[in-house]
């Protein structure tokens, strides 16, 4: 019965016409949909090593500043890797007596002169995975602020 | 050029779109939205940084610290209350009482209408979403979190 609807009545070539136009309305809603909520949901990122940031509500803001990205194995700033890992831990002769990475500040200390400048000195956006231990964190923004990067804002996933 | 979008008839004022073609770009377009989805949508939340200690900041900005504690227990210390409150996990430290949190951050606003500030300050193996989940509840109640403990 259900099968019988299905079939043209009286379709006794074996051509069978598409109803371009509908799917062509149906294509045009779709990609309305995704277009809109592309543009609503939040600053689009691709992180340039593999991290999940946590969710959270956060402000939609479209700045650019230096990104540092907290992986479990690398952390990158401004796309390139600066100083490498083990399970979200800096090597022990990489950490100086104040908690911070001295390759990281290294590379901040390079990268300050070009960095986008904030209310309080250059910014720094932070986009860690939501497994990292605090222990990391700190380290990362400590190594952030002797260099001079006291405008920091932390990056997360935005939620819904 | 002109002649591929009109019918071979000459005389014929109609003519007829590729349909087709369109649908491949729409198809391509459709393609590269959904491919796009792999980029995250990010928010950004502003984290002051509290150097100097978590005592000697919370005193510059109000006396309240937040701090997290590796069992999952949250130790809320301000001018307001002597003595330390303490917001134990509710299932044997696997999760955190952010109902509790929001209580006593809202008890201590009624306290301290001023109070406009805190630090929050974490156990080094204490994970970030964590740390990010309690600013977030922190933040409704107070406008500025500092994360401090460095």
């Amino acid at each position: 019965m259900l099968k019988k609807s299905f079939l043209p009545t009286a379709a006794r070539s074996e051509q069978m016409a598409l109803q371009i136009t509908s799917m062509a309305d149906i294509f045009v809603i779709i990609l309305v949909f995704l277009l809109k909520s592309y543009s609503v949901e939040g600053l689009p990122y691709e992180p340039t090593v593999p991290l999940s940031p946590p969710v959270a509500k956060g402000r939609i803001e479209k700045t650019d500043a230096t990104k540092v990205e907290i992986s479990s194995r690398v952390v990158a700033l401004g796309g390139q890797p600066v100083s490498s890992m083990k399970d979200f831990k800096f090597a022990k002769s990489d950490m100086d007596s104040d908690g911070a990475s001295q390759t990281l500040r290294k590379a901040l200390a390079r990268m300050r002169p070009k960095a986008v400048g904030g209310s309080k000195g250059p910014r720094l956006i932070v986009l860690a995975d939501e497994g990292a231990p605090y222990e990391t964190i700190k380290a990362v923004l400590a190594s952030a602020a002797s260099e001079g990067f006291l405008d920091i804002q932390l990056a997360v996933s935005h939620a819904q | 050029m002109k002649k591929g979008y009109i019918k071979h008839n000459e005389h014929e004022q109609d003519f007829e779109l590729n349909i087709a073609s369109i649908i491949d770009c729409f198809v391509v377009l459709i393609a590269f939205v959904l491919i796009s989805t792999s980029f995250f949508s990010i928010g950004i939340i502003d984290a002051e940084v509290a150097s100097g200690g978590a005592t000697e900041s919370a005193e510059q900005v109000g006396g309240l610290v937040i701090e997290l504690k590796a069992d999952h227990t949250i130790l809320v210390r301000s001018d307001a209350s002597a003595q330390e409150v303490r917001i134990t996990s509710r299932d044997a430290g696997k999760t955190w009482d952010f109902d509790r949190l929001t209580g006593t951050l809202q008890a201590l606003k009624v306290k301290m209408p001023e109070l406009h500030s805190a630090i929050l300050v974490a156990d080094n193996s204490v994970a970030y979403r964590d740390v990010m989940a309690s600013m977030e509840v922190a933040k409704g109640q107070v406008p500025s979190v500092n994360l401090g403990g460095f």
